[in-house]
């Protein structure tokens, strides 16, 4: 599991996820994600290349929105496969982090 | 009537999760699984084991921590046995979960049973001489 940031405009920031976010791929990424849910407000947790979630992901997708919209914040997801949007839903993730499969959208709704 | 298994032995230990995956990978093509389980398959071992390694072994003695994994294709299903030798651990008796729908009053953690509970057809425990057997169900609709 890989995990780099892209800006988009002036203030959103997009987090993108490559791999398996699984028990190992969470815990790869989870304190580089904590430092970025930290210092930012707009994010977009991009996962249109995650092959794979299970709960340790969706932990670790929860905790940065969580500490995101602690700040006042706002945190969408973007672009998962149907399977993983399966994971997402069944889970009600969808219902407290937006799930955007437009780019345009997604950024729309961080910029509110 | 047509009968196939596959066996595999891991320790109980996070490490394993990636060789368990793989042979998921490898032994569902030896048993011809239709590629529409396979996410589901693999999830839901995810999720079973890393329960086991994480709770039911934390505290066994280092000649308890063996899981053994079977699957076998039988009428109509894959049937997916999973044997520790852990603390009694029950999933199919957790409660369920309830998510809020709101970010701030969300569980952090608590959905591993949720996902084998909605990627199975079925799910059963029972507990004999001293072993967890959880029994996973997959329809097989190829």
């Amino acid at each position: 599991m890989e995990l780099s940031t892209e800006a988009i405009g002036e203030d959103v920031t997009m987090v993108i996820f490559n791999g398996r976010l699984d028990v190992k791929g969470a815990s790869a990424v989870d304190m580089k994600l904590s430092i970025i849910a930290g210092s930012r407000r707009r994010v977009i947790f991009n996962i249109a290349e995650v092959s794979f979630m299970a709960s340790m992901g969706i932990r670790c997708i929860v905790t940065g929105a969580k500490t995101i919209k602690a700040k006042g914040g706002r945190a969408v997801i973007y672009g998962p496969n149907p399977d993983v949007e399966k994971v997402l839903t069944v889970s009600g993730i969808d219902t407290m982090i937006p799930i955007h499969h437009d780019l345009d959208e997604a950024v729309s709704a961080v910029s509110q | 009537m047509t009968r196939l298994a596959e066996t595999l032995t891991i320790l109980g230990e996070l490490d394993e999760l990636p060789r368990c995956s793989a042979w998921v990978v490898e032994a569902g093509k030896r048993l011809e699984l239709p590629d529409s389980i396979m996410f589901s398959l693999d999830l839901c071992f995810e999720e079973a084991l890393s329960n086991i390694m994480l709770y039911g072994l934390k505290h066994a003695q280092l000649e308890d921590q063996e899981i053994l994994i079977r699957m076998v294709v039988e009428g109509g299903s894959l049937w997916v046995f999973i044997e520790d030798r852990g603390a009694p651990f029950d999933p199919t008796a957790a409660p369920d979960h309830e998510q809020p729908g709101d970010l701030d009053h969300a569980k952090i953690g608590g959905l591993g049973i949720l996902l084998l509970r909605k990627f199975t057809k079925g799910m059963s425990y029972d507990r004999q001489n001293s072993r967890n057997r959880l029994t996973l169900e997959f329809g097989l609709n190829k």
